[in-house]
């Protein structure tokens, strides 16, 4: 359990960290890309809104259970719950397959309208296979 | 075990029945939609490699069918626990990693084309609607 209550302090100070670092780095990018479009200043400003707004809930939810020992106790048994673990890593792995078939079909069919947008995906589809192969080729060495 | 060499029947006849359908759809496809020759050659890229591994698939069930000794380690190899616990836990990490991924490319890639851009972004929310919505099954079937 003491375990359990460093891990929520340790998140809690990622967290702060987070939103420190990435407000710094978006003053960083805003001064660095003068000449960049709109649409990317935009998508930076909406990155960071998001990411800070998401980090400030996460804290507000860590100091709830900080400070209340019944609901820390509450989340200890659902992390440890062994029907959610199960229930996640089911997810993912499904979740993994029907994402790499939609990306595959919808290379095909994005071919009919526009080039840069199937080979975008096609690049995605790439990508996300070397990672299945470099993360299981990691897990096998590890397990 | 007989109902893995069952599994197996079924496999090699999948495997036939998508080599033959493939080539139905890709002759029908190419007839019928006037596709640019990029789209053409998509469709012939997809084509092959999915004839090529069916094939594959074809030729390494078929001795395991044959083999009695080849099926029981072919069912030891599928049954076993460390194998499925490796894929469970890959699959968890290879999400991550892909969504972080395709998040800092559409990052890099607002900075040249818009198009990538919204492309990897909905990419990313499909990920995310999928994990929901395959969430939600696990929930009520586990």
């Amino acid at each position: 359990m003491e375990k359990f209550k460093k891990k929520i302090k340790f998140r809690f100070q990622l967290c702060t960290m987070y939103m420190c670092s990435g407000t710094m780095l978006y003053f960083l990018l805003q001064r660095l890309t003068e000449n960049v479009p709109d649409f990317s200043r935009g998508m930076l400003t909406g990155l960071l809104v998001g990411g800070d707004l998401l980090a400030v809930v996460y804290m507000i939810r860590c100091c709830v259970l900080l400070r209340d020992e019944k609901k820390l106790k509450e989340a200890y048994i659902k992390s440890k719950d062994e029907r959610n673990n199960e229930i996640s890593k089911e997810t993912m792995r499904t979740a993994s397959v029907i994402t790499l078939m939609c990306t595959g079909l919808a290379i095909i069919i994005t071919g009919f309208f526009s080039i840069t947008v199937s080979m975008t995906l096609f690049a995605d589809l790439t990508v996300s296979t070397l990672i299945v192969l470099l993360v299981n080729a990691f897990y096998k060495k590890k397990m | 075990m007989e109902q893995f060499r069952k599994k197996l029947r079924r496999r090699v006849l999948l495997s036939v029945i998508f080599c033959l359908s493939g080539l139905f759809i890709y002759v029908a496809l190419i007839r019928i939609t006037g596709a640019p020759e990029y789209t053409k050659g998509i469709l012939f890229g997809v084509l092959s490699g999915s004839l090529t591994v069916s094939v594959f698939n074809i030729f390494r069930l078929m001795p395991l069918l044959q083999d009695e000794e080849k099926l029981k380690k072919a069912y030891i190899a599928e049954t076993d626990e460390r194998n499925t616990l490796i894929q469970k836990e890959s699959a968890r990490t290879v999400l991550s990693i892909s969504i972080m991924t395709a998040a800092l490319a559409a990052i890099a890639a607002s900075f040249f084309n818009p198009v990538i851009t919204l492309t990897l972004s909905a990419n990313i929310i499909l990920i995310g609607i999928v994990s929901i919505a395959v969430t939600a099954y696990y929930n009520k079937k586990l």
